[in-house]
């Protein structure tokens, strides 16, 4: 039995009953017959029974052995996915504050920090790239990327 | 006639621009592919951005270099430090490693590279003959046959998916599901957007695609940091010494490897990665010296490296043809394609057939300079293996950003890649395969669009679905499909049950 499979075919379950529920309120084509509602209220239909096969297929496995992952993290790895997701919410937040480079900077080199590499090194290697990045998107394929109060 | 558009197709290719681009993109796929951990889709999601900003046939020419050599790049790692590069090299790992040991490292990747080739051109070539024959029985295909080949499409993607079937069949299910975010088409009616105006659109793909492959698989790898073990401090040699011999001891293995590759290429939902683990079987069947297979023998590494090569050009039959992708990476340019306004489908080989003569160049072209640019990636692998992932990962993680940012300029899709790429990195970590996601974005409106109109075209009469022909032949495939679980199922039961009674 796996916990991580279990909770996948219980939010399957949910999704599809969220899904449906909203669909009912999806109007009818002219004609009376069902219109933006009947694909998803299908798909919804079908997500749910595969939820609940999985959910019988992990409990009638009770007796077999645990499962669960091959390989155990430890609580430092955790915490790196924890950072990945901090630097993009930070990028989301405060790039158009800061602009593009320094915040693009700072997140690459405190995620090759907290990812073990050297400090100095780091901060080239953020630099080089960002600066590359920034080539790249702004000057060749003519993105506007966030430019902040300081116009860079 | 097909003369003068091949000579069209050579001129557009040997422009400087899109010869630059393929000479960019294949150094950049066997860097991706050299690299344990990330993958050929990766790279397809990376480069998609930049895609997105070219013509059609740089684009799709940035795309077929890159997966040949990323394809291929996976072997080196495989082949020094045990730890295959991309997926489609796990199958025949063991074999590389142990023949490292001999110090025959240099002769594996020779072998490698140059069957890879082969495979590749053999794709290639099958992609020429079977495209323009399939295209024109497509002709005639109306909303109800295409509605039926795309059920055809996902379901072979549930079946063949990786892991179990009940997984991938959710995995197909959210990827519908995402795929109805947005005005639906019969009456223009906002679904699941929640009064979100940037939802109306529906779920960018770009954003979604860098989210599912890139930002998941930086996840992934910040996870389980491995380090590797070089098995040889010193850079391969005697590359292609003994090559001509090995190539023609095993000819027919490589023949039949291909065809087993283009074959799994065309079905939807399975790519390189199963093409090489089931011709790697088959040649353990087939071979008089199976009992040397896993130990360091070079005929499965002939096998399996032939198939995942060819399956890239099998991946794209269907996707030219049809606009049903064979594998991830031609769902990702069926999603560009789509974006910029070009359909793939019989019609394009009526209306564009430049552009496809300018693809199967650019395929024999990726694959002729796989030799040369195969041979410096393996001079050079003990650098590319010192490469830090501490200084790689985040900065694959700022091409993710901006990347995604880049297409609508806007921090809404920062934040849908985050979404995806934890979506990703959860069901990759359960055992859920993504691939069936992707065709479920991709085929989604097809499906639904397909079936709406023939209904409304019928007046809710569904019975022409099944009395048309060619309606009749697929909905027969995808019966036989899902029936297909069922009977194994019934009949691992009934086994067990003799088996224990």
């Amino acid at each position: 039995m796996r916990i991580g499979e279990l909770v996948i075919g219980g939010v399957a379950i949910a999704l599809a009953v969220f899904v449906f529920i909203l669909t009912l309120g999806f109007p009818q084509l002219p004609d009376g017959h069902p219109g933006p509602g009947l694909f998803p209220q299908l798909l919804a239909i079908i997500l749910a029974i595969m939820g609940l096969v999985l959910i019988g297929q992990n409990l009638s496995k009770r007796d077999l052995s645990p499962g669960g992952e091959e390989k155990a993290e430890g609580r430092e790895e955790w915490v790196n996915i924890l950072w990945v997701i901090g630097v993009i919410l930070c990028y989301m937040f405060i790039s158009e504050i800061a602009g593009f480079m320094i915040t693009a900077v700072v997140i690459s080199w405190v995620l090759m920090l907290r990812l073990g590499a050297a400090r100095l090194k780091g901060f080239v290697a953020s630099m080089a790239a960002v600066l590359f990045v920034y080539w790249l998107f702004s000057q060749v394929l003519l993105v506007p990327l966030p430019l902040g109060v300081m116009g860079y | 006639m097909m003369y003068e558009y091949l000579v069209q197709a050579i001129s557009l290719v040997a422009e400087p621009c899109t010869l630059l681009t393929i000479l960019v993109a294949s150094i950049y796929g066997l860097f991706v592919g050299a690299i344990p951990g990330l993958t050929a889709t990766m790279a397809a999601a990376l480069l998609v951005p930049f895609t997105f900003f070219m013509e059609p046939l740089p684009a799709m020419a940035a795309i077929v270099a890159m997966e040949a050599m990323a394809i291929f790049a996976g072997d080196i790692p495989a082949t020094l430090v045990r730890m295959p590069g991309t997926p489609s090299s796990a199958a025949y790992t063991d074999d590389c490693y142990a023949l490292t040991k001999q110090g025959k490292a240099g002769q594996v990747l020779g072998v490698g590279v140059t069957c890879s080739a082969i495979g590749g051109l053999l794709g290639a070539l099958s992609l020429m003959v079977a495209a323009p024959l399939l295209a024109e029985c497509a002709m005639s295909f109306t909303s109800f046959e295409y509605f039926w080949l795309a059920v055809l499409g996902l379901s072979s993607a549930v079946v063949v998916s990786s892991g179990s079937m009940v997984k991938g069949a959710i995995a197909l299910m959210l990827g519908l599901l995402i795929s109805t975010v947005g005005i639906d088409i019969t009456l223009g009616y906002p679904r699941f957007t929640f009064g979100n105006v940037e939802l109306t659109g529906g779920i960018n793909f770009i954003p979604a695609m860098i989210g599912l492959f890139g930002v998941s698989e930086v996840l992934r790898n910040v996870l389980h940091s491995e380090e590797l073990q070089v098995a040889t401090s010193e850079a391969p040699r005697h590359i292609f010494s003994g090559i001509a011999t090995v190539v023609r001891r095993y000819k027919m293995g490589i023949l039949r490897s291909s065809i087993i590759g283009v074959v799994i290429g065309i079905l939807p939902g399975a790519g390189a990665d199963i093409a090489a683990w089931i011709a790697y079987a088959v040649t353990k069947n087939a071979s008089p010296e199976a009992d040397k297979f896993g130990q360091g023998h070079i005929e499965p590494i002939v096998g399996a490296t032939s198939a995942n090569n060819a399956a890239l050009g099998g991946a794209w039959v269907p996707a030219l043809v049809f606009g049903i992708p064979g594998d991830s990476i031609t769902a990702i340019l069926i999603g560009v394609l789509m974006m910029k306004g070009l359909r793939p489908g019989p019609m394009i080989f009526e209306q564009q057939p430049v552009l496809l003569y300018a693809v199967y160049v650019t395929f024999i072209l990726a694959n002729i300079l796989l030799i040369p640019l195969g041979y410096l990636a393996i001079r050079s692998s003990g650098m590319l293996l010192r490469v830090s992932k501490n200084y790689l990962l985040p900065i694959i993680l700022l091409f993710s950003i901006v990347g995604s940012f880049a297409i609508n300029n806007s921090l809404f899709d920062v934040g849908v890649m985050l979404v995806m790429g934890l979506l990703g990195f959860y069901l990759e970590a359960n055992g859920v395969p993504v691939a069936p996601v992707v065709l479920g974005i991709v085929l989604g409106p097809i499906v639904e669009q397909n079936f709406m109109i023939s209904v409304i075209k019928t007046h809710w009469s569904l019975w022409e679905f099944f009395t048309r022909p060619v309606s009749a032949v697929l909905c027969l495939g995808a019966l036989l499909m899902w029936g297909y679980p069922l009977f194994s199922y019934f009949r691992k039961r009934k086994s067990s049950l003799s088996a224990s009674g």
